[in-house]
């Protein structure tokens, strides 16, 4: 594969696209799992479809479209959930089939052939174009700067949102920045894992590393590069066995996190005896 | 003698069942009050009344003569230990120094030398400064709690408001934080603490109120039946068993209660 690498722009638009994909799934995966809101980041996901079938409908970058739809998710549920009179998981699982409704009524009402929807559903990170890339790359690093510059403001607010509040910090803010930041962490997603797949990929290298290191910061460098090893693994052996290669980083991805769970509870055991 | 927390006719409704109907308390700069009453009877909704978490239906509170929510920088909070995430991937130095974070929001704001030692401090007032490095999910119930305590001093507070601060705790310890408390107080600090150990906190405490939605008692730290009774609504056994101090008053003819 590595020849391949050094001779195909579209081997290697994959492993950039792996190795941004693993930074922010290390930094925002963290913190979704800490704060609990993983199916709240499905919710925003799925969501995301929609944008993706109006992008085709009215001829855009579907990607843009996506991007639309998910922050829109992300500042509705937010707010909703704000408000405290509805359960959340009813307002993510509304978005969430919502959203998919919306893409494939958008792709009914589009004239001629139908487009292939599969890539985004499961993910085709070999067909990730420059443009897309870019769009990337700038979503991660949206992520990462907000995320470190505000840092021990994020440890406060993620640790116990109440205090902080009385203490004066504006946690509704930083709440609905984090929902934004999980929006772009899906967008960045995308491409490699699908909006089905992609929960996985964010989850599963941040408990894994849960299970490893105790600091947050460590967690978070852990999970990235995790990440980065699922992803590089998992994209070598989708090339080699020609397999998707969205479903293969996935498989390995919970495979590692049941091994680890499994080696820890083992050593456990061993140990209290 | 001034008034640290000045609460007049206060009405908080939890969709539209009251948890607050008509409470008035004055509590003095120094004062050290243990508030009591049943499950439900609305005693964390008033802290969060007063820190202004909960919104109110009508009345006022006041701290330092301010209308909340302008002095909550003069009131250091513990939450009851449940509230908070015990999981959290963070040390205990990391979470006391929390409380020294600039409100509003500041772009790489760090901790300054004085944040850190002034942390120090006050893990050391709390006796865990030894565990400053451990991480929180290491800590026991009694340590966690005193945990929480360190940090609502990092505030540097003229008021104490504390949730049930020995609900998860062994005996042992809970007597240590009353102690702890008692040291804060005699230091000046205003204390208002909730809790339905009446038996505990009655020994504890400098004055005692009951609250079951309404105030039923504001005063001195000794409990007599008809007040208890309608407290809880109904007629209650209180057995105070292998507690050194007396909670009820002797009454005549009575043999059931301590």
């Amino acid at each position: 594969m590595l020849e391949a690498l050094l001779e195909y722009q579209f081997l290697q638009n994959a492993v950039a696209a792996s190795l941004l994909a693993s930074i922010v799934c290390g930094i925002i995966g963290v913190i979704i799992v800490e704060k609990k809101i993983v199916m709240m980041s499905g919710g925003i996901a799925h969501t995301a479809y929609g944008g993706v079938g109006l992008g085709y409908l009215c001829g855009f970058e579907p990607m843009l479209g996506a991007v639309l739809f998910a922050v829109t998710a992300a500042l509705g549920i937010g707010f909703v959930r704000r408000q405290g009179s509805v359960h959340t998981d009813i307002i993510i699982a509304l978005f969430w089939s919502f959203g998919m409704a919306l893409g494939i009524a958008f792709i009914g009402f589009m004239p001629g052939y139908p487009p292939d929807m599969n890539s985004f559903l499961f993910g085709n990170i070999l067909s990730v174009t420059k443009a897309e890339l870019n769009l990337m790359l700038l979503m991660s690093c949206v992520v990462v700067f907000i995320i470190v510059i505000f840092f021990n403001y994020w440890k406060a607010y993620l640790f116990d949102d109440q205090f902080a509040t009385i203490i004066g910090i504006k946690t509704a803010l930083l709440e609905y920045l984090l929902l934004i930041l999980v929006a772009l962490t899906v967008i960045v997603l995308i491409r490699l894992a699908g909006i089905i797949l992609l929960l996985a990929l964010l989850t599963a290298p941040a408990a894994t590393a849960a299970l490893l290191v105790k600091k947050l910061k460590n967690r978070m460098i852990l999970a990235g590069m995790l990440g980065v090893f699922f992803c590089l693994t998992g994209l070598w052996i989708s090339y080699e066995a020609n397999i998707a290669s969205g479903a293969t980083i996935i498989i390995l991805s919970v495979l590692s996190y049941a091994c680890v769970y499994t080696l820890k509870i083992l050593k456990r055991n061993f140990f209290t005896k | 003698m001034t008034t640290a927390i000045l609460i007049k006719n206060l009405y908080v409704n939890y969709n539209h069942t009251p948890a607050l109907a008509g409470v008035s308390l004055e509590v003095a700069e120094g004062e050290f009050l243990g508030i009591i009453g049943p499950n439900g009877g609305g005693k964390s909704t008033l802290l969060k009344a007063i820190l202004g978490l909960v919104p109110i239906a009508s009345g006022e509170v006041y701290i330092y003569e301010q209308a909340i929510p302008k002095n909550r920088s003069l009131i250091g909070y513990v939450p009851q230990s449940t509230a908070v995430d015990r999981g959290f991937p963070i040390s205990v130095a990391e979470a006391v120094i929390t409380a020294r974070l600039k409100c509003g929001l500041h772009p790489l704001f760090k901790y300054s030398k004085k944040d850190k030692n002034y942390a120090l401090e006050c893990l050391e007032k709390v006796g865990i400064e030894n565990l400053a490095q451990r991480q929180i999910s290491e800590l026991s119930g009694g340590e966690f709690q005193r945990l929480l305590l360190a940090r609502a001093l990092c505030l540097q507070p003229k008021i104490l408001l504390l949730d049930e601060p020995t609900a998860s705790v062994d005996p042992a310890s809970s007597e240590r934080i009353y102690e702890l408390l008692n040291e804060l107080n005699q230091a000046g600090k205003t204390i208002l603490l909730v809790t339905h150990d009446l038996m505990v906190v009655a020994s504890a405490v400098g004055s005692l109120a009951c609250l079951n939605q309404q105030l039923v008692y504001h005063g001195k730290p000794e409990l007599t039946e008809p007040i208890v009774n309608q407290m809880y609504g109904c007629p209650v056994d209180l057995i105070a068993h292998g507690v050194p101090h007396r909670v009820l008053r002797k009454h005549d003819g009575g043999h059931k209660n301590a």
